[in-house]
């Protein structure tokens, strides 16, 4: 990292739920960095609080989650304390998000050229009609064929990929300088899934955007982020460049997730489970969330003040555990 | 050795629209209707205690070929054998009362849709015994409530699913425990062929791993052979020993898993390798992409391969004869250009 302020921050960032079942701490002092047109990965498993991080920072968090801790900066902005009218001139423009499911995410009754143009509508002065045809053109740009003509198209009519090539292009309407993409790629086939990556990737690069990428696929993360940070059960457990993360891990828990993804020239006898399931978080957590699940654990772990700190020789590679691998 | 199972040229058109009316016709509009290919000339032989994975991307046709071998559909044309007695030619509706149904089992993809929400992890297990299951022959009377009870808990044993949880209800259940109970229904009527689509899709890494263990030991210990759907390649070559890649409702390549993932040779299936993750941030082989729509499965061009529009090297040829499997060596491609690798730029 180096000394200019990173585009994105997250820093100390935590979450809790009120539900009928008791409070629930989804995310526990969270740090998360963004350098302008830099590509970063958050990988955890489902209910991990990658999502809710998410929504947290862009202020679309469910109204029975509250903000407990910390801020989220982006570029000069404080998003957690801004004015909902500032918010409202930001988010679209430099900050914008693909959902999980566009299917779901898409407004199913607006045809989505028209999706496009609402973007527009709010953060440019464009006339009517150049707005139509920077749809279009918005439309072509993300390899969609005879895009006149699904201009027209409601989401129904299109195929999975071809939605999520949608809500990329609304995403990407205004060129923001932040894409925080959730899933982009789940529940399509693999061969769709790297042309829709390779799109993403191909845009950033164009525009000089920095994205964050949110997935439970370390494959997926590997080959499109420079930068991975773990999560699980709402805390970064370790976070460092996707070859260092790959090359030598150093959170139990990472190493465990490695172990347990199918890869190629892995076998069956060398696939290993990662022990017990993810924390119940109604309950007190201990300060390492893994150490009830790590086979690495010591009494010491027990102990308050664990944060993520930079390791002695890579500034770069950050950690929280005190039994590392 | 006699294979298990064999399908030999199966295929399944769904007609799509109306039939043309009885004055259309009197009138000579005799457009033909049209049809939806969902499986063309598909033939294959799955052997005792033999593993085939099925690949190929959403709307291929992989769930319709499944449900052609459990014969929950008709075929429209090519016959289906298990254990040597022709089941295609049952229709699907008396199948159920077929002797083979308990034979043919199936663990289907989502492990919650896929259990009644008013059962009880017992009486989802139960089910297919108290419906199918049978004393030895020649009696073979129902099974009584205790024989019935003893084999749901003796397949629970079997996936490791604790007994305390056979009371509970699927919402009471966390996903990897639904699917042991999914897992543990497929098995209770100790099948001879077990069918899993998609088992570990809606499932985490981590426990992902414990099932496909799980899966990997059933086979081992109960003889089980399995037609095992996936799009995951990575899972599919830990699992299988044998590779089907379908496309558009036909096979375009099969073989030795380790063959045909270390030298993929139609260029769908290279595709495919390709898009799969090489776990290595430093890998910069180069990719081949698939751009394009697949072409429509309604009234396709018999003379046309099916993957023409998106074959990075399609020829003349391609377009005038549809490229099938030749029958003879252990992998097998429906390609004419299978060895021109190096031409695809």
């Amino acid at each position: 990292m180096n000394d200019e302020k990173p585009l994105f921050e997250v820093t100390d960032l935590s979450v809790k739920f009120h539900t009928r079942l008791g409070e629930v701490a989804v995310l526990d002092h969270i740090h998360l960095n963004v350098g302008a047109g830099e590509t970063v990965a958050v990988v955890g498993e489902s209910g991990s609080g990658k999502s809710v991080m998410a929504f947290a920072a862009l202020g679309i968090l469910d109204p029975a989650g509250k903000v407990t801790s910390g801020s989220v900066r982006f570029a000069d902005h404080d998003l957690l304390t801004l004015r909902k009218a500032a918010l409202d001139d930001l988010r679209g423009r430099e900050l914008a998000m693909i959902f999980q499911a566009p299917r779901t995410a898409l407004n199913p009754i607006l045809p989505v050229g028209r999706q496009i143009e609402d973007v527009l509508a709010r953060h440019s002065d464009l006339s009517r009609s150049d707005r139509r045809d920077a749809a279009v053109a918005q439309l072509a740009s993300v390899k969609i064929t005879d895009p006149a003509k699904r201009y027209h198209n409601f989401p129904y009519e299109l195929s999975g990929g071809m939605c999520q090539r949608v809500m990329i292009a609304i995403a990407l309407a205004c060129k923001p300088r932040l894409l925080i993409a959730d899933e982009p790629t789940t529940g399509l086939d693999v061969t769709t899934q790297v042309v829709i990556m390779d799109l993403i990737a191909e845009l950033a690069a164009a525009n000089g955007m920095a994205t964050l990428l949110i997935t439970h696929d370390l494959g997926l993360a590997s080959d499109y982020c420079a930068r991975i940070a773990v999560m699980h059960a709402g805390q970064i457990l370790e976070s460092a460049s996707a070859r260092t993360l790959f090359k030598s891990p150093r959170h139990p828990y990472t190493a465990r997730l490695f172990a347990a993804t199918p890869r190629p020239g892995a076998t069956l006898e060398s696939l290993t489970s990662i022990p017990g399931q993810l924390p119940d978080l109604r309950q007190p957590q201990p300060p390492c969330r893994f150490s009830t699940r790590c086979e690495r654990v010591q009494p010491g772990c027990t102990e308050p003040g664990l944060v993520l700190t930079p390791m002695p020789t890579d500034s770069a590679h950050l950690l929280a555990c005190r039994n590392p691998l | 050795m006699t294979p298990l199972l064999s399908l030999d040229a199966v295929h399944k058109r769904f007609p799509l629209g109306e039939k043309p009316g009885l004055l259309a016709r009197a009138f000579g509009a005799n457009k033909p209707q049209s049809m939806l290919h969902a499986v063309e000339n598909v033939s294959f032989d799955l052997h005792p205690g033999e593993s085939i994975g099925l690949v190929g991307e959403s709307g291929c046709g992989k769930s319709t070929l499944v449900r052609l071998v459990t014969r929950l559909l008709d075929t429209s044309e090519g016959r289906i054998l298990f254990n040597e007695r022709h089941i295609g030619d049952v229709p699907a509706h008396d199948f159920a009362r077929h002797a083979e149904r308990a034979r043919i089992q199936q663990v289907f993809q989502d492990p919650t849709d896929s259990l009644n929400p008013r059962f009880t992890a017992f009486d989802c297990i139960a089910d297919p015994l108290r419906r199918l299951g049978a004393t030895p022959l020649p009696e073979a009377k129902p099974m009584s409530a205790a024989a019935v009870k003893a084999r749901v808990e003796e397949a629970a044993d079997q996936v490791s699913l604790p007994r305390a949880l056979l009371a509970r209800y699927p919402h009471q259940l966390s996903g990897g425990q639904k699917l042991r109970v999914g897992i543990a229904r497929g098995i209770a009527l100790k099948p001879q062929l077990l069918i899993l689509d998609e088992p570990t899709s809606a499932l985490d890494v981590s426990v992902q791993a414990v099932i496909l263990h799980l899966l990997a030991e059933l086979r081992r210990e109960l003889g089980l052979s399995y037609l095992f759907v996936s799009h995951d390649l990575n899972v599919v070559r830990l699992l299988c020993d044998r590779v089907m890649v379908m496309y558009l409702g036909k096979i375009v390549e099969s073989g030795p898993v380790e063959a045909v993932f270390a030298a993929p040779k139609h260029p769908y299936t290279q595709a495919l390798m390709a898009a799969v993750s090489k776990f290595d941030p430093d890998s910069g082989e180069t990719r081949i992409r698939l751009t394009d729509d697949p072409q429509s499965p309604i009234d396709p061009d018999p003379h046309c391969c099916r993957f023409y529009s998106r074959c990075y090297k399609k020829q003349r040829a391609c377009e005038q004869a549809m490229p099938e499997r030749d029958g003879k060596s252990v992998h097998q491609v429906a390609c004419f250009f299978p060895n021109r690798l190096d031409e695809a730029s």
